[in-house]
C-alpha cells in the first residue's frame, strides 16, 4: 500500500470535485442559505473610535424599533476567546481597540429591523491615545492596548509580554550571525513591508446558531475547522465539548480567515438571549473588512551576509507584525515567520526575531501560507540582489545555497529527510519553463520593458505538535463506502482526493465512495483544523489507517470463507479473492454487512475501518533559540513570471506564470492545477493591487471591492505553466505532500525580482501598484524614464487602444 | 443592506414625472439606471423620502440620427450605446467610452442621462459629451438646452435644478475627416478612471487640425475642456512635439484631488501621458501619422 | 406593502414587498431562490447577477418594485433534474470552480454572453466576465470551460437559422 508506482485507476488522474454538480446548479447549501423556523437576525454595532473607553451604551431608541427582540452588549459576555492568546472579547467590554470593534449586537425579527435599530444604538466614548503603527506601539510610554494581558489564557508555544504591546516574541538562533556579518564579503541591509490584506472570501462570515433548551448548542457556520471551533467554543462557554455541535455546510472560501473560532459563540449566546430562537448573523462586506480579522501587516528589517561565491553565510532579521486590536492567530504567524525565515536555504548563522505587536487597527489572523509569504518577500529578493552585486546568476546563487535533503539541517535544527523533496529539480524545472536567462523578445514600445524573474519557496503546515486527525470508513449494503473525515471543504477538493484514495485501494468505482458534503462535529471523524495544507497529509494518512483496518477485517472473513491462510487473500477490484485461484472471489457487497453462507449462517458484521494520525516527531520549539521540529513535511516549490513594465505609468502586467511544486505524488491532477492557477492569480492580485488603506484616525478607507482590488478574469496571465514534481515522501499518503497554500508564496518576490533584474529598481513594498512603481522608477532610475520619453517623441503610444469590444446583439431602441 | 424607507413612484410619462418631482421637491430623487443611486441609498449617502423611477417612460429611451444630428434619449442604457451600429458609425467615441464603463452588468442598466446628472467627477460620459460639444436638453416648467460646457459645475453638481429632468443628449455628427479617442486609465478593469481623456479632432483639407476638442475626467473637481491644449494644435499640422506640448498643457490645466486612485502628482503626470495617447490615437484614426 | 409579480425561471411568483426592498433579498429570502448569492451588497462583485429580460444585471442594485412584471432567469432555470446544461457540464469537467460560491453567477453570466455571442473570443469572454469576482482564482479553468460550451451555443444558433 502507499508508494509503489504501479498503474493506478484514479491516483494521478484529473477528477472534478464530486460536489461540482451542486455548485453549477446553485443547489449547494452554504451557511448563508440556511433558514430555520422562527429564525431571528443579528446586526452588529461597531466602534467609530480607534481607542476609547466606553462610557455608556444607550439602547432605548433602538429597542423601540418594531421587531427588535434584544440588544446585547459586552457586559453580557464577560469572557475572552482566541486560539493561541485569549485576548478577544466578543463585544467590547471596557473599551474599544480599533475602528470597527463590535460594541453591541441587535437581534430582531427581520434583518431590516436589526439594521435600523443598530443605527440607533448610541455609544458614548472617551477617547484614549491611539497607536497605529508597530514602531510607535513598541516605544516606551506607548498607550497599552491590552492592560490585562497577564490574565489571558496563553497556549504553551507563545510568550506575550505583559505591560507592553507585544503579543508574542519568537527568536530563532543558530551560529553567530553578528560575527559572520562582520566577516562577510557582502552585506545587504534593507527594509521590506507588506500592508494589511483582506482574505476577501466571497461568502462573508455567516453563523446560524440555535441554543437549544436542553443546553446543547447547534451552529451552522461558514468556517474552515469545525472541530477547533467546537473545542474553543465549548471552552469559552464553559460547556462539555459534546454539547456543542458545529454543522459544516458548503463554505464560500476561507484562505485562513475562517480558521480557529469566529463569531459562533457570540451568535450562540444571542440565541440564548432571544428565548432560544435560532439567530443568524451575516457580516456585511464592510464588517468583513474592518470588524473581523484580516492578514497582518509587517515591517522587516534585514541584514544578509554573503561570501564572494554567493554563499549565504548570515541572516539577521527583525520582523514586526501588526496584530491590530487582538492577536489571536497572528502570534502564530510571528512564530512561523521566524522559524521559516531561512526559506529553502542552508544559512549557517541565523538571528531572527519576530514580534507580534498590538495596535489600534483592524485585528489580524492567519492567511494562506502564513509566515511564508512574509519570510519569502525579503529573502528571495535578497538573493537576487546579492547575485547582481556578486555578478552571479540568480540560478547559480540559489544552487550554492539550497538545502540538500538527506544532508542539511533546517534553521530549526531539523535534519531534512532524504525524501523531503527535490529543491534542485524545482529550480531546474523553473529554468526550463521560464528560461530566465533566455532571450526576451524586445518590446515594440521602448517605454515598455519585458522581464523575467522567479523565486523559490518552501512550506510546511504550521500547527501545534500534537495536532491529529482521524478517519472512519463505513461500508454500506452494496459495498459502497461512506468516508467520514473532519477536514473542512471550502474549495480545496481534499475530500475528492480522499475518495480517490479509497476507491483506488479497494478497486471500487469512484462514485461508490463518498464523503458527505455537509457534516456535523457529532457525526464525522475528528481532525484538528483545516489549515496549513495539512488536510490531505493528515486525514489522508488517517484514511489509509482506516483502509488498512477494514482490509484486515475483509481478509479475516474471507480467509475463513475460503479456508485459506490470510496471506493468500487479496482485496482488489471491489472483491476479496484468493491469490492464484481467481475463481475464489467474493464481492465486497457480500461481506459488507456480514458474509452469509448458503445455509443462512453468517459471519462478520457491518464493515467499518478507523484510522488516526499524529505526528510523532514534532515538538514545541526551544523558547530561547527556536530549535526543534515544527513541520510534518516541507513542500519545495517556486514561481516564475514574465512581466511587462510600463515605465510611463508604472503598470506591471504578468504575461506568463510558471508554477512548480514538489508535492510528492499527484493524487488529483485537476485539484493540483486548480491550486497552482488559483495561487498564481491570488498571489498576483495581492502583489500588485491589494492593500487596506488606513487614514490618520485608523479608519479603513477602502472596505469594499470598488477600492480594494481583486483580480478579475481579464487580469489573469495569458499563460500559466504548471509542473508537479513527484519525489514521494515515505510517510505521505501515496507519497503526497500538501500544495494548497504553497502556490501563492513566491508570486510577489518573483515579480519584484523580474523588475529588479530588468531595471535595477528595488521594490520594498507590497503591493507593487502603478504609482509605487512609477515613484520607484523616478527615484531610482530617472535615466530609464528619460530614455523612454525621448523614444516616445517619435513613436506611437496607443497600444492599449486595441482593447476588444464585446460583440453582442445590437441595442433595441435605436433608429436611424 | 436596506436603503432607508421611502415612497416609490413609477410614472409612465415624462409629464407625470415632472409633476411628481415638482410636488415632492428636495425630498425626491430621480431613479434612472440606479447603478449609483441604490448603493448611495444603502450607504446612507442619499436618503430620499420619495423615489421617482423613470424606467417606465419609454419616450426617454432612443438613439436617432437625424439630419446630421445624433440624438440619444437620457434613459438610453450604456449597453445600448455600446452595441448600437448607428452610434458606431456616426460617433464611435461613444462606443469606445461605453465599453469602458464599469462592467457588463452595470452597462445593461445604467443610463447616459443618469450618469451625466450624477456628475461623478471620475465618470466617463462627461468627458465624452464635452469632446462632442453636446447639447443637453432639460425639461422642467420650461424646456431648455444647456451646452455640455456649462453643465458640470463641480463634484456631483450640475446646472440642472431639482425640478428638471434631463431628456436628451444631442450633438452634430462629426464629419468624415475626423478622429476620436476615449482613453481611460484605470487602476484596474472596471474601475472609475484615474484619468480619462476624450479627444475629438477634425482635419482640414490642408492637413491641419481644423477643430480640436479635448476633455478630461477625473483630473479636477469637474470634467473640463483642456482649452489651451486645443488651441495649441488647432490650425496646426500635428507633430510629435506639438502633441507633447498639448499634453503638457492639459496636464497643467488639471487639478486632480489626491485619493485612493493616486496622489495629485501621479494623476497630473498620468493626465499628460494619457492626453498624449488620446491625441495620438485620434490623429491615427483621422489618418494622420506623425 | 406592494404586491409584485415576477416570472422566475418560467414560473409566476408573487411577493409582498416594501418600497425599499431590494430584488436580491426578495429573490433569496422571500422567494427562496438561493443560487443568487450576496457577497458585497453594493454592485461590486456580481455574484447576485440574474438575467432580467435576458440581460445580465446585478440584483443588489435593483429595487424589488422596479422589477415588478419582469422575466427573471437564474441558474436554476438553465437545467432540470440531474441533467446539466452544456455550460454547466463544461464547468464541471474543467474543474471551473473551487469553493463554488461564485459559480452560479459565472455560469449564468457566461450563458448570457454565449446566447448573444456564441463566437466570443478569449478576450471578449474575459472582458464580459470581469464584472464578477472569483476569489479562488479559477479563471484559468473557466475560460476553457466557457469556450468548450460555446460550441453547443454555436450549434444551437445555426439550428435556429
Amino acid at each position: 500500500m502507499g508508494n509503489e508506482k504501479t498503474r493506478t485507476r484514479y491516483i494521478g488522474r484529473s477528477i472534478p470535485q464530486n460536489d461540482s454538480p451542486l455548485k453549477v446548479t446553485g443547489t449547494a447549501t452554504y451557511a448563508s442559505d440556511i433558514e430555520l423556523p422562527g429564525m431571528l437576525f443579528a446586526k452588529l454595532v461597531t466602534s467609530d473610535r480607534a481607542h476609547a473607553k466606553i462610557l455608556s451604551i444607550d439602547t432605548k431608541e433602538a429597542k423601540s424599533v418594531p421587531g427588535v427582540v434584544a440588544i446585547a452588549t459586552g457586559s453580557d459576555f464577560p469572557f475572552r476567546i482566541g486560539i493561541y492568546v485569549g485576548d478577544r472579547d466578543l463585544l467590547a467590554t471596557d473599551k474599544v481597540r480599533w475602528v470597527g470593534h463590535p460594541v453591541a449586537a441587535v437581534i430582531a425579527e427581520t434583518l431590516q429591523a436589526a439594521e435600523e435599530a443598530a443605527e440607533k444604538v448610541q455609544v458614548q466614548y472617551e477617547d484614549l491615545p491611539a497607536v497605529f503603527n508597530v514602531r510607535d506601539a513598541l516605544k516606551p510610554g506607548a498607550p497599552i492596548i491590552h492592560e490585562h494581558m497577564s490574565e489571558y489564557r496563553v497556549f504553551p508555544a507563545f510568550s506575550p509580554v505583559p505591560g507592553t504591546n507585544i503579543a508574542n516574541k519568537f527568536v530563532l538562533k543558530r551560529g553567530d550571525a553578528k560575527a559572520a556579518l562582520d566577516k562577510a564579503h557582502l552585506v545587504i541591509e534593507e527594509e521590506f513591508r507588506m500592508p494589511r490584506v483582506s482574505h476577501a472570501f466571497m461568502e462573508t462570515q455567516t453563523v446560524v446558531a440555535l441554543y437549544r433548551r436542553d443546553g446543547v448548542v447547534e451552529v451552522w457556520s461558514s468556517l474552515q475547522s469545525p472541530f477547533a471551533a467546537r473545542y474553543l467554543m465549548a471552552q469559552s462557554l464553559n460547556m462539555p465539548v459534546n454539547n456543542v455541535i458545529i454543522h459544516h455546510p458548503f463554505c464560500g472560501g476561507g484562505f485562513g480567515g475562517k480558521a480557529g473560532l469566529g463569531w459562533e459563540p457570540l451568535v450562540a449566546l444571542l440565541s440564548k438571549m432571544a428565548d432560544n430562537k435560532p439567530v443568524k448573523l451575516i457580516l456585511s462586506r464592510k464588517e468583513q473588512f474592518v470588524s473581523a480579522a484580516v492578514r497582518e501587516a509587517f515591517i522587516a528589517h534585514v541584514k544578509a551576509g554573503f561570501e564572494k561565491d554567493g554563499k549565504f553565510v548570515a541572516y539577521q532579521a527583525d520582523f514586526i507584525m501588526d496584530c491590530g486590536g487582538y492577536g489571536d492567530y497572528t502570534v502564530n504567524v510571528s512564530r512561523t515567520t521566524g522559524y521559516a525565515a531561512d526559506g529553502s536555504y542552508d544559512i549557517e548563522n541565523l538571528d531572527v526575531t519576530c514580534r507580534a505587536v498590538y495596535t489600534n487597527q483592524v485585528p489580524t489572523t492567519a492567511m494562506r501560507g502564513f509566515g511564508y509569504p512574509e519570510g519569502h518577500w525579503p529573502l528571495e529578493q535578497l538573493l537576487d540582489r546579492a547575485a547582481a552585486r556578486l555578478h552571479l546568476d540568480p540560478v547559480k546563487i540559489r544552487l550554492v545555497n539550497l538545502v540538500k535533503p538527506g544532508e542539511s539541517t533546517t534553521g530549526t535544527g531539523e535534519h531534512l529527510r532524504e525524501d523531503a523533496g527535490d529543491p534542485r529539480r524545482v529550480l531546474s524545472t523553473i529554468v526550463k519553463e521560464l528560461k530566465p536567462n533566455g532571450r526576451i523578445p524586445e518590446s515594440k514600445e521602448p517605454w515598455v520593458i519585458r522581464a523575467r524573474g522567479f523565486a523559490l519557496n518552501v512550506k510546511g503546515p504550521s500547527q501545534p505538535p500534537n495536532a491529529s486527525g482521524s478517519s472512519i470508513l463505513k461500508f454500506n449494503e452494496d459495498g459502497s463506502i461512506d468516508l467520514l473525515v473532519g477536514t473542512g471543504l471550502f474549495g480545496q477538493g481534499t475530500t475528492t482526493a480522499l475518495c480517490m484514495i479509497v476507491a483506488e485501494e479497494f478497486g471500487l468505482p469512484l462514485e461508490k465512495v463518498r464523503v458527505p458534503f455537509e457534516r456535523g462535529t457529532d457525526s464525522t471523524a475528528y481532525t484538528w483544523q483545516t489549515v496549513g495544507s495539512r488536510g490531505l497529509f493528515v486525514d489522508g494518512n488517517a484514511t489509509l489507517g482506516a483502509i488498512r483496518e477494514a482490509k484486515a477485517k475483509i481478509v479475516e472473513i474471507s480467509s475463513q470463507v475460503f479456508r485459506v491462510p490470510k496471506e493468500d487473500v487479496v482485496v482488489r477490484d471491489g472483491a476479496a479473492s484468493v491469490r492464484g485461484r481467481p475463481w475464489l472471489k467474493i464481492p465486497l457487497s457480500d461481506i459488507a454487512m456480514a458474509y452469509t453462507y448458503p445455509n443462512g449462517n453468517a459471519i462478520g458484521g457491518p464493515l467499518i475501518g478507523t484510522g488516526t494520525w499524529t505526528s510523532v516527531l514534532n515538538s514545541y520549539l526551544n523558547p530561547e533559540t527556536g530549535q526543534g521540529i515544527p513541520s510534518i513535511f516541507h513542500t519545495f516549490g517556486g514561481t516564475g513570471v514574465e512581466i511587462t513594465l510600463n515605465l510611463l505609468t508604472g503598470e506591471i502586467c504578468v504575461e506568463k506564470g510558471v508554477q512548480v511544486e514538489d508535492i510528492g505524488r499527484v493524487i488529483n491532477r485537476l485539484g493540483v492545477e486548480q491550486q497552482m492557477d488559483g495561487g498564481m492569480i491570488m498571489g498576483m492580485s495581492i502583489s500588485l493591487w491589494e492593500k487596506m488603506q488606513v487614514d490618520g484616525q485608523g479608519w479603513v478607507t477602502n472596505p469594499n471591492f470598488s477600492n480594494y482590488y481583486i483580480a478579475r478574469m481579464k487580469d489573469m496571465p495569458g499563460e500559466i505553466r504548471k509542473v508537479a514534481i513527484e519525489t514521494p515522501q515515505e510517510d505521505g499518503p501515496w507519497g503526497a505532500r500538501g500544495v494548497g497554500e504553497m502556490t501563492m508564496i513566491s508570486v510577489a518576490p518573483a515579480i519584484a525580482n523580474a523588475v529588479f533584474r530588468a531595471t535595477g529598481v528595488i521594490l520594498r513594498d507590497e503591493p507593487m501598484t502603478p504609482e509605487t512603481v512609477w515613484l520607484a522608477i523616478r527615484e531610482q532610475r530617472p535615466d530609464l524614464l528619460e530614455k523612454a520619453m525621448k523614444a516616445l517623441g517619435g513613436t506611437s503610444d496607443t497600444t492599449h487602444l486595441q482593447r476588444p469590444l464585446v460583440r453582442v446583439k445590437s441595442g433595441q431602441n435605436e433608429t436611424s | 443592506m436596506y436603503p432607508r424607507k421611502f415612497d416609490y413612484y413609477a410614472p409612465k410619462t415624462l409629464s407625470q414625472a415632472l409633476q411628481l418631482i415638482s410636488e415632492k421637491g428636495e425630498d425626491a430623487k430621480i431613479l434612472a439606471g440606479g447603478q449609483s443611486l441604490i448603493p448611495m441609498m444603502k450607504l446612507r449617502l442619499a436618503s430620499p423620502a420619495f423615489v421617482v423611477d423613470l424606467n417606465g417612460i419609454k419616450e426617454l429611451s432612443y438613439i436617432k440620427s437625424e439630419g446630421g444630428t445624433m440624438k440619444l434619449g437620457s434613459m438610453t442604457r450604456h449597453a445600448d450605446i455600446e452595441h448600437s451600429s448607428v452610434v458606431a458609425s456616426k460617433a464611435p467615441i461613444m462606443v469606445e467610452a461605453a465599453s469602458q464603463i464599469a462592467d457588463q452588468q452595470v452597462r445593461n442598466l445604467g443610463t447616459i442621462g443618469g450618469s451625466l446628472c450624477h456628475a461623478d467627477p471620475s465618470a466617463d460620459w462627461p468627458a465624452v459629451v464635452l469632446a462632442l460639444d453636446a447639447e443637453l436638453e432639460a425639461k422642467g416648467t420650461v424646456e431648455r438646452v444647456i451646452r455640455s460646457k456649462d453643465f458640470f459645475k463641480g463634484p456631483f453638481e450640475t446646472a440642472l435644478s431639482q425640478a428638471e429632468i434631463l431628456t436628451e443628449v444631442r450633438f452634430r455628427i462629426p464629419p468624415a475627416k475626423s478622429g476620436y479617442s476615449y482613453t481611460k486609465f484605470e487602476r484596474k478593469a472596471g474601475d472609475f478612471a484615474t484619468v480619462g481623456v476624450a479627444t475629438q479632432l477634425e482635419m482640414g483639407e490642408d492637413g491641419t487640425v481644423s477643430k480640436a476638442r479635448i476633455a478630461l475626467t477625473a483630473a479636477g473637481p469637474a470634467p473640463f475642456r483642456a482649452e489651451e491644449a486645443e488651441k495649441l494644435i488647432t490650425g496646426q499640422r500635428p507633430t510629435a512635439e506639438l502633441v507633447e506640448k498639448a499634453a503638457k498643457a492639459a496636464s497643467d490645466a488639471s487639478d486632480p484631488a489626491p485619493d485612493l486612485r493616486g496622489s495629485a502628482e501621479y494623476k497630473k503626470d498620468m493626465a499628460r501621458v494619457f492626453t498624449k495617447r488620446s491625441i495620438r490615437s485620434a490623429l491615427e484614426r483621422a489618418g494622420v501619422s506623425i | 406593502m406592494k404586491k409584485i409579480t415576477l416570472n422566475v425561471n418560467g414560473r409566476r411568483r408573487t411577493a409582498n414587498v416594501e418600497d425599499n426592498e431590494i430584488l436580491l433579498d426578495v429573490l433569496r429570502d422571500t422567494l427562496g431562490v438561493k443560487s443568487v448569492k450576496a457577497a458585497c451588497w453594493r454592485g461590486e462583485c456580481g455574484l447576485c447577477s440574474v438575467l432580467m429580460y435576458g440581460k445580465a444585471v446585478k440584483s443588489c442594485l435593483i429595487l424589488a418594485v422596479e422589477a415588478d412584471g419582469a422575466k427573471i432567469t437564474t441558474v436554476e432555470g438553465l437545467s432540470r433534474g440531474e441533467s446539466l446544461s452544456p455550460l454547466q457540464k463544461s464547468f464541471v469537467e474543467h474543474g471551473a470552480m473551487q469553493c463554488g460560491f461564485c459559480t452560479p453567477a459565472f455560469v449564468l453570466t457566461a450563458h448570457s454572453l454565449l446566447t448573444t455571442n456564441p463566437t466570443a473570443t478569449d478576450s471578449e469572454i474575459k472582458e464580459y466576465m470581469s464584472g464578477l469576482i472569483c476569489r479562488c482564482g479559477t479563471y484559468n479553468q473557466m475560460l476553457p470551460a466557457i469556450k468548450e460550451a460555446a460550441k453547443h451555443y454555436r450549434k444551437h444558433a445555426s439550428d435556429d437559422l
